[in-house]
């Protein structure tokens, strides 16, 4: 089983690939952005704080066309 | 012979063989179209070129463009030359781009992507300096203001050498 389990992982591993700079302008259009719209997200984390009493933890660096 | 003094030797004859002095790889040769015909490389040997790898959609790109028309403007009677190449898979994306500068040297384009993979571009944008013997001299990735100055020095340094 543990064996099987291996090779599944190593066939998935086929599947990952180094994306080229020249290749990043779909991820470098504002649609692609985490917060596509600020308003819209600072409404979101209103709602989310008044609810949770808590707040954050959405934030990733880094993105865009990988020049950073 | 012990076993100390064959590897002493080993070590000296490994001491010996390393180069005095690295050279500098020399850089790859192209052929790309412009707007205006053929950009060859070859057609600017013993002049000083900066090429920039850049595309519309990415800002640090975008940003370095003020910068080379100034340095063009600055060295402009120096044997000194910019090649900016795109890498725009839609060209009337970059000629929207270039349309809105005052672009004072040639763009080329390379929709894929085959001369900036012989020159390694890990980053956009990506710019290299190649002197006056064609050889690859140095390789910057990023655009930074901090980093002008340093590059402006570099460029007039090797001007001055030939």
């Amino acid at each position: 089983m543990y064996k099987i389990f291996l090779l599944l992982s190593l066939l998935l591993l086929s599947a990952c690939t180094t994306v080229q700079p020249w290749d990043k302008d779909l991820l470098a259009k504002p649609s692609m952005a985490l917060v596509p719209n600020e308003i819209d997200n600072a409404l979101d984390e209103h709602i989310y704080f008044s609810k949770e009493a808590s707040m954050g933890g959405q934030g990733v660096g880094g993105g865009g066309c990988g020049c950073n | 012979m012990n076993l100390l003094k064959l590897l002493k030797l080993i070590l000296l004859i490994l001491v010996i063989n390393i180069p005095v002095y690295a050279d500098y790889p020399l850089a790859p040769k192209f052929q790309l179209p412009t707007e205006d015909g053929v950009l060859s490389s070859s057609e600017l040997s013993g002049k000083l070129i900066y090429i920039d790898f850049w595309a519309s959609w990415c800002r640090p790109c975008k940003k370095s463009f003020p910068w080379m028309i100034a340095m063009k403007e600055k060295f402009k009677n120096h044997p000194f030359e910019i090649i900016a190449i795109n890498l725009d898979k839609d060209k009337a994306l970059a000629e929207k781009f270039i349309a809105s500068q005052n672009i004072n040297f040639p763009v080329a384009f390379d929709p894929e992507a085959r001369v900036a993979e012989l020159y390694g571009v890990e980053g956009m944008p990506s710019s290299y300096l190649i002197d006056q013997q064609g050889k690859l001299r140095i390789r910057y990735t990023g655009f930074w203001n901090k980093s002008k100055n340093e590059k402006e020095k570099t460029i007039s340094q090797l001007l001055k050498k030939h």
